[in-house]
């Protein structure tokens, strides 16, 4: 089997990008006196970053191989041509969803992906914070493309846009777009909901560049600013070491399935809702979220509610 | 980033330096200092559930201890940079307890932040005792 060569990495070519925004960011948020910047944050963020890059090489090539590989069984000939770049970026954002999604409804995935979330602070060193272990299979969910035709560079060159495009969107400078926009892409405002604790905003929003995919299938909460956004994870870690920070969750999955007494247990400790137990020591995103709306919805008693 | 080409690692490697150098400058190395205010709001936004009772903070104000109302294991905010985060500890959780004078060390085994000393000058001793791992504690 040969590989199709590749096409220009959109990630390598917007590094520098990058790091001039995060400048600025930092610039503009000092003369906001708004504290979006935190030095041992950051310095967590950016090696997460670096470490995701060097992973991303072997992970990548073996990614890449299975692609080719799939794709020799391809069921149309799409090749390149301007409809087919236009159709692979729906259909790589769909795909993003789905493994957005699930990253959060599945721990297996969730332990790859909480580190991006890890992260109190939000902005744009945050988008940066990115998974050393996903890259070994996340690949898998994205090897339909390759069976239905899209030719593997442009899946990749596609992955590629999609990782540069939610890159700026990690940020609280930008309060709201027009509403056309807010309506179609995926925007700083809706992303701040997706990175939020707040039961009401928890689980939500998991587009990559359109957030009509959330639209659809009711995963859609836009920003309440009577609600502010809380960032971080539901319990939040107390570490900036950026290898603790990338393995935490496979470690507590390793501790839960060493305690675990049946394979059911098992089963539902690697791949259930990420916050299931048998003890009731922690708590899904769904039962916080329950929990809430009960609360919410309890009669404020008279005796307490006039000021 | 490619393996052929040094630039494509010198380029992130050097953007890294150049955004901590930012960072640092503009301020970026200050550390939160726990009051009783912002440790019971903390406390009520990640464990609500938790009726606040006895609190304990630390004398340089990077953790607090709080213990339930009505029983049951106690919660710990502690700072992390500029931000705190908070733990539920059961005594089962809690896998040693070291007084030292005035200073208490805690050791859990949570991977991501497993040990909290605090200064609780008078009433480290109350604490410790509180806190003593379930084995021991029986």
């Amino acid at each position: 089997m040969t590989l199709e060569p590749r096409l220009a990495d959109p990630v390598q070519l917007a590094v520098p990008a990058f790091i001039l925004l995060v400048l600025l960011e930092i610039a503009v948020t000092r003369a906001q006196r708004r504290s979006a910047y935190e030095l041992r944050d950051t310095a967590a963020s950016l090696a997460m970053g670096l470490g995701n890059l060097v992973v991303g090489l072997a992970a990548g090539t073996g990614a890449y191989v299975a692609l080719n590989a799939v794709w020799q069984f391809r069921l149309f000939d799409i090749g390149y041509h301007w409809w087919s770049f236009l159709l692979i970026l729906f259909a790589e954002d769909l795909t993003y969803y789905a493994f957005h999604r699930l990253s959060h409804r599945s721990r297996f995935w969730w332990a790859a992906h909480i580190n991006h979330h890890s992260s109190q602070h939000y902005n744009l060193s945050t988008a940066l914070r990115q998974t050393w272990t996903g890259g070994i299979f996340d690949w898998v969910l994205w090897l339909p493309l390759a069976l239905v035709g899209f030719p593997p560079a442009m899946i990749v060159f596609q992955k590629g846009v999609s990782l540069v495009y939610q890159f700026w969107i990690h940020t609280e400078a930008i309060e709201k777009l027009p509403r056309p926009i807010e309506a179609v892409m995926n925007t700083p405002s809706h992303h701040r909901v997706h990175h939020a604790t707040n039961p009401r905003y928890l689980d939500r929003n998991y587009a990559g560049i359109f957030i009509l995919w959330d639209r659809l299938f009711g995963s859609f909460v836009a920003e309440d600013p009577a609600d502010p956004c809380r960032y971080g994870l539901v319990r939040n870690i107390g570490t900036f070491n950026p290898l603790r920070i990338a393995l935490h969750e496979w470690v507590a999955i390793l501790r839960d399935l060493r305690q675990a007494r049946s394979w059911h247990e098992r089963c539902v400790f690697l791949f259930a809702l990420p916050g299931r137990s048998f003890d009731g020591s922690r708590r899904t995103t769904d039962e916080i979220r329950a929990e809430w709306l009960r609360a919410a919805a309890l009669p404020v008693h008279p005796s307490t509610s006039s000021g | 980033m490619d393996p052929q080409n040094p630039v494509t690692l010198l380029i992130p490697l050097f953007g890294i330096a150049l955004i901590l150098a930012a960072v640092w400058l503009t301020g970026g190395a200050r550390r939160v200092r726990l009051d009783r205010a912002l440790a019971l709001r903390r406390l009520a936004e990640d464990l609500p559930g938790f009726a606040a009772g006895e609190m304990a903070i630390d004398a340089e104000g990077a953790a607090a201890l709080i213990a339930p109302a009505a029983g049951g294991g106690c919660a710990i905010v502690f700072v992390a940079g500029d931000r705190v985060a908070v733990r539920h500890l059961d005594r089962r959780d809690i896998s040693r307890v070291v007084l030292e004078q005035d200073r208490l060390l805690i050791e859990t085994g949570d991977f991501t932040h497993g040990r909290f000393a605090l200064r609780l000058p008078g009433e480290a001793a109350r604490w410790a005792s509180l806190l003593e791992p379930q084995e021991r504690a029986a």
